[in-house]
């Protein structure tokens, strides 16, 4: 089953702004290690799902994964050699809406060397500038 | 815990615009306030204040504000830095009085080889922090959590912590600061070949359902 929400209130919805930085969610909170976007993107569910795979795999299934991420926004396409007009189109899968700043996984249990190629692995399936980071006593 | 000094100057620039130039002075706003005193504005040097960072053990250490030449007993409250760059927009020090409990909290420092991690488990840190009451002169920088015999699924709780003297533990003494869990194998497969299918499924309608259970 792939990432997306069980309910939704509305099958459709606006684009929404992706403008502003990530203010809340950019901070370390459950791991060791963690990816931080710095690029602004739509993330779709087979991205994240190829990030959690990738990662995975090298990490031999050990150490512990969040995923802070959720493909909560359904996104809409017109068929191909549509005329314009007609009313939106249909669904066509999930993405999150991602701001600099987003703390996306984060993961714990193995050794910084084996999490940073993991999550650098992870990284090549995203579509936007990512960046390591680890857990300190000050970010500075 | 050692006491560090560091020195501030009230600050005169309020206002977004005005606070972003001193930024840009290389200084940083920050706010003192306290229940015996009134909240200032004030400005600290930014290298000094990194500095003063690096040499603390702890996120809540006592330091002692030189404002205007006046010495005054904080400690760090919170730093607000920026989303994603590596800077700092903003500190706020706490005043307390030397001889008056606070309440603050203190991270929790795993010592020792657990039994379990040897045999293959993974340590689980359920709590990073432990909240604790004591005279400010009495905060530790770390509390240290002995795990060397813990073994896969055994875990310590916030009874089991001795507290330093003059400290005191606030969280509830039932909840679960670590523990050392079984390896856990994370379903790889099952969830990928779902996802490439590529099919959108719709999720179901809430108000749909609303209205089923009205009729």
């Amino acid at each position: 089953m792939p990432l997306m929400p069980k309910r939704v209130k509305f099958r459709k919805s606006h684009r929404g702004s992706r403008s502003g930085l990530s203010l809340r969610g950019n901070r370390i909170h459950f791991g060791e290690y963690g990816i931080q976007a710095l690029e602004r993107a739509w993330i779709t569910n087979t991205q994240i799902e190829a990030a959690r795979v990738a990662m995975t795999r090298h990490i031999k299934r050990k150490g512990k994964v969040w995923i802070r991420i959720f493909p909560d926004k359904s996104i809409t396409k017109k068929p191909a050699e549509t005329r314009m007009g007609k009313g939106k189109g249909a669904p066509e899968g999930w993405v999150a809406v991602i701001k600099p700043g987003r703390m996306m996984i984060e993961m714990e249990g193995v050794t910084e060397a084996v999490a940073r190629e993991a999550m650098r692995l992870a990284a090549t399936k995203l579509p936007i500038r990512t960046r390591f980071v680890i857990r300190k006593l000050h970010n500075i | 815990m050692s006491e560090q000094a560091l020195k501030a100057q009230v600050r005169e620039e309020i206002g977004g615009s005005a606070v972003k130039r001193l930024r840009k002075a290389g200084m940083i706003p920050c706010v003192m306030y306290g229940m015996e005193s009134e909240s200032v504005s004030l400005k600290i040097n930014k290298l000094d204040f990194i500095h003063l960072l690096h040499s603390l053990t702890s996120e809540h250490a006592l330091i002692k504000l030189d404002v205007n030449n006046k010495k005054k007993d904080v400690i760090l409250k919170s730093i607000d830095y920026h989303p994603f760059k590596n800077e700092i927009s903003h500190v706020d020090f706490h005043q307390v009085s030397m001889d008056k409990p606070i309440e603050t909290t203190v991270p929790v420092e795993e010592v020792g080889n657990s039994k379990g991690i040897a045999a293959g488990g993974v340590v689980e840190h359920v709590m990073r922090e432990l909240s604790i009451e004591c005279l400010p002169k009495d905060i530790p920088s770390v509390i240290e959590v002995d795990i060397t015999e813990l073994e896969i699924g055994d875990s310590v709780h916030v009874a089991d912590i001795v507290a330093p003297k003059g400290v005191k533990l606030l969280d509830d003494p039932e909840q679960v600061v670590i523990s050392v869990a079984a390896p856990r194998i994370m379903a790889l497969e099952e969830v990928s070949e779902g996802a490439e299918l590529g099919a959108v499924a719709e999720p179901e309608l809430i108000r749909k359902r609303e209205k089923e259970v009205e009729e």
